[in-house]
């Protein structure tokens, strides 16, 4: 038999030679046993195990320097991460949000001492890992997304670059940290699971569960949850402790009569045709049938028409500036679903709007002067959703926020960074007889069109 | 590719067709409607152009077509923010003044820090607010729009369409007739792995991805897409896809089957293929003309369609073919000893197959020695030199040619022989051979009742017809090669000349005129 020869192609394990492994699958279209990257640990047990000589060409590492930092751990933050070394080096480790997951990487990173990836939701995320391991480790470090592409021994990569560049990057480090890790089993991004080959990962979040129950997924993507702690043991001593404010603002009149009218139009579609919107499903339902159906279409239009008014009310921003005149000098972050609002606001507080048409060096910028106390006021749409390092706001507005929960315990979570005697405050400004169009987006993670 | 909301398909009987724009009036004036829209709107604003084209989409068109042509539009326009002043700039003196004096929730407190900005900036209030946000997208300013003719553009959405569609594809079958080099370089840049067979008569080949062997997989659908325009370039192509909904219930597997046959007319790839990524090897042009000056009675063919070897293809870069002859000839790039070894091994697998290959030794990735091989392996520097191939063509022949004679038979020959005079390439057609084939079978067997001449068969009735009718001519005086070609003809002879050589006449030119020629005994 053939020397049995291990290579890496296109997110899978290619097996020459003829020999089986466990996990791999005859591919007739090369001739050859295949594996998912995923597995590449398991290939190599059992290889070493059954004392076959093999050649392993799967990898194929950055050159890394000697990697180290100094890192003061808690106590809560040293015991996870000895239940993930006791694991095997693979696991979830579940802290609320502000409770110092970042150092716990940093950590591990040192510990395993290779080429590293660190998968991460959003560009500010990017961003802010990008300084935090040069400031720590002081190596330089790649970036794969917001238009950059650099493979450095410590790498960031956005969850959309990893999965896009699974095939070239899978082979590339021995080392993978999901941040916020509830996003790695979503259809597609799981295999970003799948086809990376590091045999040692790291699951980082505040909230594992996932409303499609898709969390059953991460024991085998990631590795089991190997260390939890709830919000409520922290707050007091490590996190701040916050209030939940919610005020309900109603329309103008003149606006209440363009709502009604428009919800007419949207709820006389659905009854003369019998629909009934309960869930997500039905509303996507709804929404296809309107691509063919002209009426449906009208429909849909009147909806988002409705919500627009519901959204955009005058009521809404003469609260705000009420809320502005109330907390003066305090740091406020407004969040907004809606990138409109979000520059009505700009322009007329004048204060910086962050959205994802905001480019990666301003974005920088206002948060380092909103971190400096240069600005006290930041306007944002879902961008700054998770886990942004924005050290003390201690107020927070949400304008009509979708209900999520997750997102809730997220929103909350940035704002509770404890600062010497201060309660945080998170404010949510909904419209009073607008409960209707809330219907069914409640639980979907993507603001609905209009 | 446009978005997938903007997807119009039809599914039934677990069949998914695009929902293809044909090329009706209707349709090909909103199309020319919006050509004239970015045309019109050439430096104003992008939010400006947006919202004309929804009103188009209100007129009761369809909107997902209104908007896929206007998608396909924007690739071909250039949006610039055109203001002298930075935005980014009068953002930052505004938000900093901001930051120094307060959020202003008075309008007046407002029209302070504004005026305070206006004046560092050496700006007017009305342009610090007009220049605030003036690099968003909306207000960015259309500066270059390249228009296409109406009907091309719907058959580009067309195009696009099923590039759409195929996003969602799990696996792709096809055929075509050429394009076949860039269809397979296409595959391996795009990461897919093919399997390729014959069927029919003509190469199919299967794309999916190495990860496509564990699970219902779509994460090729958007390489899948990029192939189509490349395929559909090759013409009479046809094409299957498997498409994988996520529906309401279940996760659904469609079929989808597109052919040039009936959907050609609708679909174009000009539109979008950059014509700069079309490759010609110089090293092969050169071939190509210096083999077609050569009147060597071979056909030659660039690109001939690839030949399938269990399970992968070999993309020749030439055939010649003769009669029941072909070969291949491939001119091999960048090469390590391994991978001729390799390839050489793959054409062994393919019995019959006659295949030369051409290998530029400058282009050795490593230094080596010749392979010393029974293949045919021509190494060369710079130039694909000629004699060594024409050679092999001329041993081909001479191979060809033997069996040949052998399979002639006197019964094959009398078969075809349906009138009186035949030129032998005529014959040699109808017999299946090559015409020196049946030349040395003649000369060297003959059939009863016939004659051979350089280049014809001639029943020796009819010879002897002709002889008599041109003696009795002759004797009534002279004889111009116009009129006894024209005897000869209408007894049913061809070639003339040569027929008159044959009965001891011979030609006397007078200039080049035939009918200034005289024909005289010998």
């Amino acid at each position: 038999m053939d020397r049995v020869v291990l290579e890496y192609e296109g997110g899978s394990i290619l097996v020459r030679g003829g020999a089986g492994t466990p996990y791999g699958r005859w591919d007739p279209r090369v001739n050859a046993y295949r594996a998912m990257g995923l597995h590449y640990r398991d290939i190599l047990e059992y290889l070493r195990e059954s004392g076959l000589s093999f050649d392993d060409l799967v990898l194929d590492l950055p050159p890394c320097p000697t990697l180290s930092c100094k890192v003061a751990l808690r106590p809560y933050q040293r015991r996870s991460l000895e239940a993930w070394v006791k694991a095997g080096r693979r696991g979830v480790i579940v802290l609320p949000t502000g409770a110092g997951k970042t150092f716990i990487a940093l950590e591990a990173i040192r510990m395993v001492g290779t080429a590293t990836l660190i998968v991460v939701p959003t560009l500010d995320l990017l961003e802010q890992w990008r300084s935090r391991l040069e400031g720590s480790f002081k190596v330089e470090v790649g970036v794969y997304g917001g238009g950059e592409e650099a493979l450095k021994c410590l790498t960031v990569a956005t969850y959309d670059s990893a999965y896009m560049k699974g095939e070239i990057l899978g082979n590339k480090f021995m080392f993978i940290v999901f941040d916020e890790v509830h996003h790695l089993p979503a259809p597609s991004y799981s295999q970003i699971g799948e086809m990376y080959v590091a045999p040692y990962r790291l699951g980082l979040t505040a909230t594992p569960e996932r409303e499609d129950g898709l969390h059953c997924e991460l024991p085998r993507l990631v590795g089991d949850i190997v260390y939890r702690v709830g919000v409520d043991a922290l707050v007091g001593t490590h996190l701040a402790p916050y209030r939940h404010e919610k005020v309900f603002v109603e329309l103008t009149p003149e606006e209440q009569r363009l709502y009604d009218e428009q919800l007419e139009v949207f709820r006389g579609y659905l009854r003369r045709r019998g629909l009934t919107l309960r869930s997500v499903e039905d509303f996507q339902r709804f929404i296809m049938r309107s691509g063919g159906d002209p009426e449906a279409r009208e429909a849909l239009l009147a909806r988002n028409r409705a919500v627009k008014i519901a959204l955009n009310s005058e009521a809404k921003i003469n609260l705000l500036e009420d809320l502005l005149e109330k907390y003066r000098g305090e740091k406020i972050l407004i969040f907004t679903l809606h990138n409109q609002l979000v520059y009505r606001i700009s322009r007329r507080f004048l204060v910086p709007a962050i959205t994802h048409q905001t480019a990666k060096d301003e974005r920088r910028e206002i948060l380092e002067k909103f971190r400096r106390g240069a600005y006290k006021v930041i306007v944002t749409s879902q961008v700054l959703d998770e886990g942004i390092d924005v050290p003390d706001a201690s107020i927070g507005v949400i304008i009509s926020g979708t209900g999520s929960s997750r997102e809730y315990i997220q929103r909350l979570g940035r704002l509770l960074r404890k600062v010497e005697g201060k309660e945080a405050k998170l404010v949510e400004i909904v419209s009073k007889g607008t409960v209707e169009t809330r219907i069914s987006w409640r639980r979907q993670d993507k603001p609905l069109p209009g | 590719m446009l978005p997938g909301n903007l997807l119009k398909a039809k599914m039934r009987k677990g069949v998914i067709t695009p929902v293809y724009a044909e090329l009706t009036k209707g349709n090909i004036e909103v199309a020319e409607r919006l050509i004239q829209a970015y045309e019109s709107h050439i430096g104003v604003k992008k939010g400006v152009l947006k919202d004309y084209v929804s009103e188009l989409e209100d007129l009761g068109y369809d909107y997902r077509y209104v908007r896929g042509l206007s998608i396909l539009l924007d690739r071909r326009s250039v949006f610039r923010s055109k203001v002298e002043y930075n935005p980014v700039e009068v953002r930052r003196r505004v938000f900093e003044s901001t930051g120094e004096g307060g959020v202003p929730t008075s309008l007046d407190a407002r029209k302070a820090i504004l005026e305070k900005a206006a004046l560092n900036l050496g700006l007017r209030i009305e342009e610090v607010e007009s220049l605030l946000y003036a690099d968003l997208e909306d207000e960015l300013l259309l500066e270059d729009f390249k228009p296409l003719e109406a009907e091309r553009l719907v058959k580009w959405y067309n195009l696009a369409l099923t590039q759409t569609l195929l996003f969602y594809s799990t696996e792709v079958k096809f055929t075509a007739l050429g394009n076949w080099q860039r269809i397979f370089r296409e595959v391996k840049r795009l990461g897919l792995i093919y399997e390729a067979w014959e069927e029919g008569n003509r190469c199919w080949v299967k794309v999916d991805g190495p990860l496509s062997l564990f699970k219902l997989n779509r994460r090729y659908g958007t390489a899948l897409a990029r192939l189509l325009p490349v395929v559909v370039k090759g013409g009479g192509w046809i094409l299957e896809a498997k498409i994988l909904r996520s529906g309401f219930e279940a996760r659904r597997l469609l079929d989808f089957r597109i052919e040039e046959l009936k959907h050609g007319r609708l679909l174009e790839a000009e539109a979008q293929l950059d014509e700069g990524e079309a490759y010609d090897s110089g090293v092969e042009r050169d071939f190509a003309l210096r083999f077609e000056s050569l009147k060597t009675g071979w056909r030659m063919r660039r690109e001939p369609e690839p030949i399938p070897v269990g399970g992968a293809v070999i993309i020749p870069d030439f055939s010649f073919e003769k009669g029941d002859g072909k070969i291949y000839l491939e001119v091999v790039g960048f090469w390590t000893p391994e991978y001729l070894k390799r390839k050489i091994e793959k054409l062994k697998m393919l019995k019959g197959l006659d295949m030369i290959l051409a290998v530029d030794e400058e282009l050795a990735c490593h230094r080596t020695d010749r392979l010393r091989n029974s293949f045919d392996v021509i190494y060369f520097k710079g130039k694909v030199p000629l004699k060594p191939i024409l050679a092999h063509l001329k041993r081909v022949e001479e191979k060809l040619k033997s069996r040949e004679i052998r399979e002639i038979s006197e019964e094959a020959v009398l078969e075809n022989l349906n009138k009186p005079v035949i030129g032998l390439d005529e014959l040699a057609e109808k017999i299946g051979v090559m015409e020196e084939a049946l030349k040395e079978f003649l000369e060297n067997r003959g059939i009863p009742g016939y004659m051979a001449l350089p280049g014809l068969l001639i029943r020796e009735e009819t010879l002897e017809e002709i002889a008599l009718t041109l003696k009795q001519r002759l004797t009534n005086g002279m004889l111009s090669l116009n009129e006894a070609s024209k005897i000869i003809e209408t007894l049913g002879g061809v070639k003339p000349i040569v027929i008159l050589e044959a009965l001891g006449y011979k030609v006397k030119w007078r200039g080049i005129d035939p009918s200034a020629a005289e024909v005289k005994a010998k």
